[in-house]
């Protein structure tokens, strides 16, 4: 499991996009330099799907996610996320979320674009699973 | 014989030790029973079939409660501590399932947020069965006695459908399926926030 992407405050935004050519390029930085959580990504042996992009902001005391999935290779590929919420403390503000099935397409991005579920999480986790 | 006394002192006590080790795991392990039931992961993506399962309701629940609370009406629904009700949303799908399982946990998420809401339907019944009790049976002590004509109206509305369409062949199932929510003011029936989730699953048979 790589640890590729650490989130947020609003101020940390500007870490993502610095980070968001590395990660695009496959690069697996061990860890990220921002204090507030971060997102996982296990990898099948292919390493075909990357996260391409990672945006979050606070707006209406809500947190707002977008992340960019990108499939490297030629085919289909199934994966599985879901997004784990903390407050300032890193305490879970809310229960275990479903995981959620998506389809990347071969050679294509795929973009998740979420609102928190609750107005007491300013962090999140995002676990993306690529078990193909 | 001395060498075989030893090695048999040795055999025996490995063997105790190793019952004891085992005895350990069993006396261990908090489960009771051999009939080959499990726990699973309630959030895990079911696949059994293409019926409408745990992990569709799931999402829907989830995107819907997302969208909610995005809304300028929640907010302020949230701030005024005014209410809101689920009228029962309609199964228009070939399947049978209760839909209440759908606004019952965007219900509970939305209430994790602040949002106050009422009750309606069935859980009505026992409702009104319970204040008759309390003020018309004679059985409680006035003091103690919640008073009639106290229940409130709710400022808004949840109402919704989930369809389906399924399509067959000879080696294949596909069924795609839609749930529509809307946030209904009730004094003027004005829709105020609306929103869709669609899933397609797919089988080979």
């Amino acid at each position: 499991m790589q640890v590729l992407f650490g989130a947020f405050k609003p101020l940390s935004l500007a870490v993502c996009f610095a980070l968001a050519p590395l990660v695009a390029a496959g690069a697996s930085p061990a860890s990220v330099p921002v204090s507030h959580g971060y997102a996982t990504l296990t990898q099948d042996n292919s390493a075909a799907i990357g996260i391409s992009d990672l945006r979050a902001t606070r707006q209406d005391r809500l947190l707002r996610v977008q992340a960019e999935l990108n499939n490297a290779s030629a085919t289909n590929r199934q994966v599985y996320y879901r997004f784990e919420w903390m407050d300032q403390q890193g305490l879970a503000v809310w229960d275990d979320e479903p995981w959620k099935p998506l389809i990347v397409y071969g050679n294509n991005k795929q973009t998740i674009s979420v609102s928190s579920p609750s107005f007491k999480a300013t962090s999140f986790r995002l676990v993306v699973q690529n078990p193909n | 014989m001395g060498s075989n006394l030893g090695r048999d002192y040795r055999t025996s006590l490995l063997a105790g030790v190793m019952l004891l080790a085992l005895a350990g795991c069993q006396t261990t392990s908090p489960t009771t029973g051999t009939s080959g039931v499990s726990y699973g992961d309630a959030k895990a993506v079911e696949t059994v079939t293409t019926d409408l399962g745990s992990t569709d309701i799931q999402m829907i629940s989830e995107k819907m409660t997302q969208g909610l609370i995005q809304t300028p009406e929640i907010q302020t629904l949230i701030k005024k501590r005014q209410l809101l009700m689920a009228s029962p949303v309609k199964n228009k799908t070939s399947e049978y399932f209760d839909t209440r399982m759908i606004t019952d946990t965007i219900l509970t998420q939305l209430q994790k947020n602040g949002v106050k809401y009422v009750i309606e339907g069935e859980d009505m019944q026992n409702q009104t069965d319970e204040l008759m009790r309390q003020n018309q049976s004679g059985l409680y002590s006035k003091s103690k006695t919640v008073k009639m004509g106290k229940m409130q109206g709710a400022k808004y509305r949840l109402d919704g459908s989930i369809s389906s369409i399924v399509k067959k062949t000879s080696d294949l199932k596909d069924v795609y399926y839609k749930m529509n929510l809307r946030l209904i003011e009730i004094e003027t029936g004005i829709v105020e926030w609306s929103d869709e989730k669609e899933i397609r699953k797919s089988a080979r048979r």
